[in-house]
């Protein structure tokens, strides 16, 4: 697909830079493509192992809540669970990976607290249940942050590989066809220029 | 302001409200969405919800993908999960690689 363009030397020159911009633009995306990718596939895996741990934990962790909130009533489970001091704190941060800001999250808990309801309304199933929580809570965070992560990096992979197709395959083309065109053309004006030229000469010796 | 919030039927959220994270249970579909919404207007930094909770706000949560914050996570409920989770990061790949790579083993 020619560009547009006078077949004077003004625009092969423009079309050159041009050519050379996109040339490098073209490197530079497919840099930053590449090194995407080696962060994308690096973690995929690891995502989709940490997924299906989670949702074991989760579930093990669900079946010791229900059969503790069978053995309590609704009112009190609230209240023990109002009551609890252990509250998790979270710290969100944004990590920078090439263009992208991803999530970091970090958690604390309040060192060496308990769980602070009264020990004769609640039940030793609560207990377990709840710690089994405890236990999963970062895991859950880890599973937010590396989704998350994942997500925005292949949304920038896809964007990105776009733009060096469309590089690749048509600016960089087009643009050598057409300064490959004009410089045909430049060469057969020139040619033209020269035996118009020794035409000339040569009939003015003639006389 | 980092907070945890926990979008979901009853029996899966209330038992982390003993850690301080928002538990909101929701009966159904329209009370799913305007959680969400009130959620996102309260400025948690992570939104967990479950698999239903999900498929009812699946378009609101996608005005958020392209965030770091909120974050919006998946979560089986009580009943297990269906797997839309790994869904989603299948999606994902095939979004990255421009070819599903893990067809072979996303199905096993």
């Amino acid at each position: 697909m020619r560009i547009r363009a006078n077949p004077n030397r003004m625009q092969l020159l423009r079309l050159k830079r041009r050519l050379v911009l996109a040339k490098r633009g073209h490197k530079l995306l497919k840099d930053k493509q590449e090194e995407l990718m080696r962060r994308f596939l690096g973690m995929v895996h690891q995502a989709r192992a940490l997924r299906e741990t989670v949702e074991a934990e989760l579930a093990q962790a669900y079946r010791a809540f229900i059969s503790a909130r069978f053995e309590m009533d609704a009112p009190a489970m609230e209240a023990a669970l109002a009551s609890s001091r252990r509250l998790v704190e979270l710290h969100a941060d944004r990590e920078q990976v090439m263009n992208l800001k991803v999530p970091k999250f970090t958690v604390e808990f309040p060192a060496g607290a308990e769980f602070g309801y009264g020990y004769l309304e609640t039940t030793a199933e609560l207990d377990r249940a709840l710690e089994l929580y405890a236990a999963i809570i970062p895991h859950l965070l880890k599973v937010a942050e590396m989704e998350k992560s994942l997500q925005l990096i292949a949304a920038e992979l896809e964007k990105t590989r776009r733009r060096v197709n469309a590089l690749e395959h048509i600016l960089v083309p087009s643009l050598e066809e057409t300064i490959r065109f004009i410089s045909d053309r430049l060469g057969e004006l020139e040619r033209e220029t020269a035996t118009r030229l020794m035409k000339v000469k040569e009939i003015v010796r003639e006389h | 302001m980092s907070k945890i919030a926990f979008i979901g039927d009853r029996d899966s959220v209330w038992g982390f409200r003993a850690f301080g994270i928002a538990a909101i249970p929701v009966a159904d579909a329209d009370g799913a969405r305007d959680a969400f919404a009130a959620a996102v207007r309260e400025g948690y930094a992570i939104i967990f919800v479950t698999e239903d909770v999900y498929e009812a706000c699946s378009e609101q949560i996608r005005e958020y993908r392209d965030q770091a914050i909120p974050t919006v996570t998946l979560l089986p409920d009580v009943r297990g999960s269906r797997g839309l989770a790994a869904d989603e990061i299948h999606q994902a790949v095939s979004a990255a690689i421009g070819a599903d790579i893990l067809a072979d083993s996303g199905n096993d």
